[in-house]
């Protein structure tokens, strides 16, 4: 079943500074929804405001035409992935698996590099594996959406394409909305782009907008 | 209940379980993370009530309160990330803060009577 998460009428102000005005967007069951802005305009706001942990002056948020206002509180509809690392250090993977219902050997048997990390701490890992289990996490954990805010941060580019190929597996099952400064990923997984710019969203159609739209270089 | 009903009743049951017991153990991870100094403070509650006396219980019951205010603000602003943790399986902030607070509570209180008597 396809399952729809729109967000629109999005206005958000800190002080007289506008920040959002102007949003629409829409991620699908199926689809990898890239989204791409330079910095400071409001991407990770955005993704908070659709969490529901950033309070907006207005907003709309709604899943298959629900209004949902705390999606944080609905981990079956939305994961979130920050752009930071969010799992406690002291837990060892074996508890994240477990706390996720995900099965542990699946992962082992995609990256053998953690084969050994079954009770290891996630403070003993790397900071690129930390990201990949994270990253692992929120694409495989059970739920209609996931959002990910800087997937690509800290991983090599092994792991880069190892995550872009479970990304395009994964969208079978849910809708994925995706931002990073690594463009070039964004914009080859993606299956639609918006570009934030100027506290609107833009659908772009060819890459050539980027560079109209202030984003990138051709 | 038709036999359906029975029959959903007892596939869904352990399920909740399941579910109460994952969030219980979630949050007493989240618990740990300021466990030791909030019993720390206990035992220094229990120990000051016992040298003074009873007519040191409001005294204590405001120091225990002033320093749940410093653990709010610490976990709040430096350990904040791991929020999303929970709150990605199904935990909001505010449902860990009240149960973990409430149960360090319930310990701080019988503490102090064990402390009296």
């Amino acid at each position: 079943m396809i399952h729809k998460l729109e967000a629109d009428s999005i206005f958000l102000e800190f002080g007289s500074r506008r920040i959002l005005s102007d949003i629409y967007l829409k991620c699908e069951t199926g689809k990898i929804t890239g989204l791409l802005g330079r910095n400071g305009n409001g991407k990770t706001c955005l993704m908070n405001i659709i969490y529901g942990n950033l309070n907006a002056n207005s907003k709309s948020i709604r899943f298959d035409d629900l209004t949902v206002q705390a999606a944080y509180k609905r981990p079956d509809l939305l994961l979130y992935l920050p752009q930071f690392n969010f799992i406690p250090q002291t837990l060892t993977l074996k508890r994240v698996f477990a706390d996720f219902d995900l099965d542990f050997f699946e992962f082992e048997n995609r990256f053998p590099d953690f084969k050994s990390n079954y009770k290891s701490a996630l403070k003993n890992l790397s900071g690129g594996n930390r990201r990949l289990v994270e990253v692992y996490i929120v694409l495989k954990a059970k739920s209609k959406f996931a959002m990910l805010d800087e997937p690509f941060s800290h991983l090599s580019p092994i792991m880069i394409e190892a995550i872009m190929e479970l990304m395009n597996e994964e969208k079978k099952n849910k809708g994925l909305l995706i931002t990073d400064h690594m463009f070039r990923n964004i914009i080859e997984i993606s299956d639609s782009l918006y570009v934030l710019t100027g506290g609107k969203t833009h659908l772009t159609k060819a890459v050539e907008e980027l560079e109209f739209l202030g984003y990138a270089k051709d | 209940m038709n036999l359906n009903q029975l029959k959903c009743a007892k596939t869904i049951q352990p399920k909740d379980k399941m579910l109460k017991i994952k969030t219980l153990r979630l949050m007493f991870t989240f618990y740990m993370s300021f466990f030791t100094t909030a019993f720390v403070l206990t035992l220094v509650s229990a120990y000051m009530l016992s040298k003074l006396g009873s007519e040191a219980f409001t005294l204590i019951f405001w120091f225990k309160i002033i320093t749940y205010g410093i653990i709010i603000y610490y976990i709040n602003n430096y350990k904040n990330k791991e929020f999303y943790y929970y709150q990605n399986l199904g935990i909001p902030k505010l449902t860990l803060w009240i149960g973990t607070l409430t149960f360090d509570f319930l310990l701080f209180v019988a503490l102090l009577i064990y402390a009296v008597k």
